[in-house]
């Protein structure tokens, strides 16, 4: 195996107590800015819609290869914003969690 | 002039068609294609002189790396390590193409719903696959989560499987949304420059502003986009 050279050595003594030092240190309060807050509400609103719409168009498929008309469209468009509500309780219980750490 | 939708249509370069299928070659994958090769050639480039102590280029490839290293293994834990090439390779095509986008007279694949559609479906499916292959039928537990009374399972089961399929829709959504919207308000606000003669400048400061944001926004949302890809295959890996 090839010898690592002494100041390489001390150099990476150096960088593992300066990374002992800093991975104890507290993460800043300031990490959620305004963008953030932003973006997660953007988020938020993504998962309701997205549940709802996927749930719709596996309704009127279903619907188009059974010929019931609108019967299953009318079901999995519910069961769709029922998932988007849990899919957007989810990720803000994530949220909540990660900011209780 | 051109409308600012425009810049978004497909055309064909090469025509093919297979069995009545069309499968030319178009601006879209000459796209994909240049943003996949330019990812090789940079990095090729950049590591063409190994050293222990990297210097400045080197340095570049060795960061990106680290960084999405860091991404997988603070997601998905180091289980995930296994995988970490598919979400290297996807966090990059996508940060490349939505950098590529920016460049004049370029094409920005990362717009259309099929393209970005087509990956995030990809990534589903190997998410599937790699919560089968560790978990086997323990993996059905996803669409019946512990602790829930069978009585609830006509319930439960279909707003677990539409929860499921509906990811990738919103990864989609999301990435292809900010891509568009970007792209549209710049075309507009460039349309200004012109007809506004001298009092053009106001808004060419305005879209050199935008173009700052742009690039930013690109590889922000490549980076929401790999990091919400390693929440869903630790989703996969360690849910219930």
């Amino acid at each position: 195996m090839q010898k690592i050279p002494e100041d390489i050595q001390a150099l990476e003594k150096k960088i593992a107590a300066i990374k002992k030092k800093t991975s104890g240190e507290p993460e800043t309060e300031n990490k959620h800015t305004q963008f953030s807050h932003l973006a997660m509400g953007l988020r938020l609103g993504v998962e309701l819609a997205s549940g709802t719409i996927v749930g719709a168009a596996i309704g009127y498929m279903l619907d188009e290869m059974f010929d019931f008309q609108f019967v299953l469209l009318l079901i999995f468009t519910i069961f769709g914003g029922c998932a988007g509500m849990l899919n957007a309780y989810r990720y803000a219980k994530s949220v909540n969690d990660i900011g209780e750490k | 002039m051109s409308g600012p939708m425009e810049q978004f249509e497909i055309k064909r370069l090469i025509p093919l068609d297979i069995n009545g299928y069309d499968v030319s070659f178009t601006n879209s994958s000459l796209c994909m294609l240049i943003s996949a090769l330019s990812v090789v050639v940079v990095f090729a480039l950049c590591l063409r002189k190994k050293t222990l102590i990297p210097g400045v280029a080197q340095s570049i490839p060795e960061s990106v790396y680290e960084f999405i290293h860091n991404l997988v293994l603070n997601n998905v834990g180091k289980e995930g390590l296994k995988y970490f090439s598919f979400i290297f390779t996807l966090s990059l095509f996508i940060a490349t193409g939505n950098l590529l986008g920016l460049f004049p007279y370029s094409f920005t694949f990362t717009s259309h719903l099929a393209a970005v559609g087509a990956l995030s479906v990809f990534a589903l499916l190997f998410n599937i696959c790699v919560g089968i292959k560790k978990k086997k039928l323990g993996y059905l537990r996803t669409f019946m989560p512990k602790g829930i009374p069978w009585p609830l399972a006509p319930l439960i089961i279909p707003i677990e499987t539409i929860s499921l399929l509906s990811k990738p829709f919103s990864l989609t959504v999301r990435l292809v949304a900010n891509m568009t919207v970007g792209h549209v308000m710049l075309k507009i606000i460039a349309g200004f420059i012109v007809s506004l003669k001298i009092a053009g400048v106001v808004p060419l400061l305005f879209d050199s502003a935008i173009i700052a944001f742009e690039i930013f926004i690109a590889v922000l949302q490549a980076y929401i986009y790999t990091i919400l890809s390693c929440i869903y295959l630790g989703d996969a890996l360690h849910y219930h």
